[in-house]
């Protein structure tokens, strides 16, 4: 492990990354899913539920890092499973950060396209933000974090700007009723952002990078819960403002950035919300980029990562393409396939791991040296 | 070597770059529209939409003066029609040298008929073009949409500036008229159990005001038109739509004239300088209340009695009919309201925010309670200060 990657990272750097890995796009895309299928009780999802969820992957992710030594996921998966099966999970989690990545990717791309360039090709936007974040993962680990701690901070001032200056037009009738339709809608408009909060698991393939791992448990509880205060807020801010309407919006914080008018001309601050997509995005996706290169020069026993860069770059963005034909079928993976499929590789992959290690009694003390 | 020729061609691969934006509209090329009016007319034997948009001319708009400096109007007043919005809105550029630029739109007026037949069209139409700010303000009108876009302004340099000013300055001083924007106007119309009241522009002819000049046609608010579901099913006059105000805490200030004495005018006038209200609605079994209390205060705007006012007992007398003037207004309002059969006091929505159970349980004939539910109306009303004297001067 330590052959491929020299940097070393502090547990903040390492909070600040959780939260980038989330929130970028999670704030544009979530409001909507959850607002339709939740209505008025949106906001508890973003606040507690997905939270809790959030902080559920986070104790099985930790705990399973924790009992091999803070070791990536690769260097214990062929001692819990044996080589062959250990292999084939690097297999599969190739694909899965792939994929996802190239998710990430298009929905960037169609954000600017829906918003701002209706008549750019879709394939710019993508292959510079790959361009962008293939500088940055070839830079490592380092480069990566402390951009990131830059980024953040844009981020968070262009939200907080736009909540505040919002504020004025916000009517808290609109979160009424309570609980309507009791705990079912709930749930269900919970499962897409829980998808989303689950995205923190990456943590299995960064502990190495800690400068001392056992930093990295506090740390990604605390942005799971920095999380939750974040998209809570987003989501009761569109909904006070917009209330049900905001279901139809395809980007509500947009709308939200958009509608305001401070005495007529603080006007048209939705340019607010590109600093923090562009940004937030490329951060998002180099991390997950990172995290897929990592992840094959593991599976295959490379030297060095460095040469598995451009060829993940081109799957996808020639993923990021072809792999919907419209927004619509975007948002439609995101409210149904997408909710299995990252429960799946989240949640069920890592605590069957760690079951199978307790079991066999791999890791844990014994191994630790 | 090899690196010189890399940096080579970094820098060619650079130079597309500086060409700019990929998707870019250079600001001469832009039709930039103040306001826009839809109508629905026959064309060709069927039914067809009439856009007309308001296109400021440029170099004149910075003028001011009326006409332009070079006796143009300030406005190119243009019309399409098409069997779509979309189409019409295309079919502008059969006849403009420049795109039409929604950017900087402040407001759509709505002839009668769309509002009967076509609003949710109308609404999907401006809220799905990403140009148009959901901040521009959506106004009825009984005559054509079309008659509104006057190709000049009174007061302003645009009309679109004169009618955001009245809506966010001057509407709250009268009272009469409240306009929403697009953001409300959907937001009232897709919940339960409210009906919205949109602004109503009227566009009366006028006498000449100035020496030598003709007739001109004039824009003026007041009223609105109440929407039931996605229909516009009726009229408030201006004092109605005050009632609706008062009732729904949206008023601010306005005159109230009084009569103190036994006689068929009002002798006396309350301003009102602040009001709230807070709308409770009881669900028992059938049977439905709603209450309103509204908290109102005012100053003593005009009085011509010979009496006493500015005493303890003279305001007291004063608050007393200022709190029937209130509570007549929203009663006739409600009166109103149910006869149309539209909830445009939102009672159904209150019934659902605080009491979702009994909401479920009557949303389906909702419109069948509704003409029965009594209304409560409990008014507070102050008379702070009589402003600069006391009492009035009599003349010996």
């Amino acid at each position: 492990m330590n052959s491929l990657e020299k940097g070393k990272i502090s547990g903040s750097q390492f909070m600040w990354m959780m939260v980038t890995t989330v929130l970028p796009t999670a704030v544009l895309f979530i409001p909507a899913i959850t607002i339709k299928n939740a209505g008025t009780s949106a906001w508890l999802d973003g606040l507690i539920v997905s939270t809790i969820w959030g902080l559920l992957v986070v104790t099985v992710c930790c705990t399973l890092g924790e009992r091999f030594g803070g070791r990536s996921l690769l260097d214990y998966s062929g001692e819990i499973l044996g080589q062959p099966l250990g292999k084939m999970l690097g297999l599969f989690y190739i694909f899965i950060i792939t994929y996802t990545n190239a998710i990430i990717v298009r929905e960037f791309g169609e954000f600017l396209l829906s918003a701002f360039m209706p008549e750019t090709p879709i394939l710019v936007f993508n292959v510079v933000l790959l361009l962008l974040a293939a500088s940055s993962v070839r830079n490592g680990i380092e480069v990566i974090a402390r951009m990131n701690q830059f980024i953040v901070s844009l981020m968070f001032f262009a939200l907080i700007f736009i909540f505040c200056l919002i504020f004025g037009e916000a009517n808290f009738h609109h979160l009424l009723p309570l609980f309507e339709g009791g705990v079912k809608p709930i749930i269900h408009g919970a499962l897409t952002p829980m998808g989303w909060r689950g995205e923190v698991f990456l943590l299995l393939f960064m502990l190495p990078f800690l400068s001392n791992y056992r930093e990295a448990r506090p740390a990604a509880y605390k942005a799971v819960l920095l999380l939750g205060l974040v998209l809570g807020t987003d989501v009761i801010m569109v909904l006070a403002v917009f209330g049900k309407e905001a279901a139809n919006f395809v980007f509500p914080v947009h709308s939200l950035a958009a509608y305001i008018s401070v005495a007529g001309f603080l006007e048209r601050v939705e340019a607010f919300i590109l600093a923090l997509w562009v940004t937030g995005v490329t951060i998002k996706v180099a991390v997950w980029y990172y995290c897929a290169t990592l992840v094959t020069a593991q599976t295959f026993n490379l030297k060095d990562y460095k040469p598995v860069v451009l060829p993940l770059g081109i799957i996808q963005v020639v993923w990021s393409i072809t792999i919907y034909d419209n927004i619509r079928e975007m948002v439609d993976f995101f409210e149904k396939p997408w909710i299995t499929f990252s429960l799946f590789f989240e949640f069920v992959v890592p605590t069957t791991l760690l079951l199978i290690a307790v079991i066999r009694k791999k890791g844990g003390r014994g191994s630790e040296k | 070597m090899k690196s010189k020729l890399s940096l080579l061609a970094v820098l060619l691969l650079v130079f597309p770059l500086l060409a700019g934006c990929w998707s870019r509209y250079e600001i001469e090329n832009l039709a930039i529209i103040g306001g826009m009016g839809i109508d629905r007319i026959q064309e060709d034997g069927k039914e067809r939409y009439l856009l007309t948009l308001n296109v400021i001319r440029p170099g004149l708009s910075g003028g001011g003066t009326e006409g332009g400096s070079r006796g143009r109007p300030i406005y190119w007043r243009i019309t399409a029609t098409g069997d779509t919005l979309v189409d019409a809105e295309k079919n502008i550029n059969l006849r403009s040298p420049r795109l039409v630029f929604y950017g900087h739109m402040r407001f759509v007026v709505i002839s009668e008929k769309i509002a009967r037949e076509k609003l949710p069209d109308v609404i999907d139409y401006l809220a799905r073009n990403p140009e148009v700010r959901l901040r521009i303000l959506i106004l009825l009108t009984k005559e054509r949409a079309t008659d509104a876009l006057i190709n000049y302004s009174e007061l302003e340099n645009t009309i679109a500036r004169e009618i955001t000013e009245m809506a966010s300055i001057t509407g709250s001083i009268v009272s009469k008229f409240k306009i929403w924007d697009l953001a409300q106007t959907i937001n009232q119309l897709i919940t339960p159990g409210l009906d919205p009241v949109m602004a109503e522009l009227m566009t009366p002819v006028t006498a000449p005001t100035e020496p030598g000049g003709g007739p001109i046609r004039i824009l003026r608010f007041g009223g609105g038109g109440v929407i039931k579901k996605d229909k516009l099913v009726g009229w408030l006059t201006d004092g109605e739509t005050r009632g609706y105000l008062l009732g729904t805490g949206e008023a601010h200030q306005g005159a109230l004239p009084v009569r103190l004495k036994n006689q068929p005018e009002p002798d006396t006038n309350i301003n009102l300088t602040r009001s709230s209200s807070k709308l409770t609605v009881k669900a028992e079994g059938n049977k439905v209340t709603a209450k309103i209390v509204i908290h109102a205060e005012g100053d003593l705007g005009e009085y011509n009695g010979k009496e006493e006012v500015a005493t303890n007992e003279g305001v007291f007398k004063l608050e007393t009919k200022f709190r029937e003037e209130v509570e007549k207004e929203v009663r006739q309002s409600f009166k109103k309201a149910q006869e149309l059969n539209a909830d445009i006091f939102g009672l159904g929505n209150r019934l659902h925010e605080r009491n979702p159970k009994a909401w479920k349980k009557m949303e389906k004939d909702w419109y069948k309670i509704l003409p029965n539910v009594k209304l409560e109306i409990k008014v507070t009303a102050h008379i702070r200060r009589t402003r600069a004297i006391s009492e009035a001067f009599i003349p010996k």
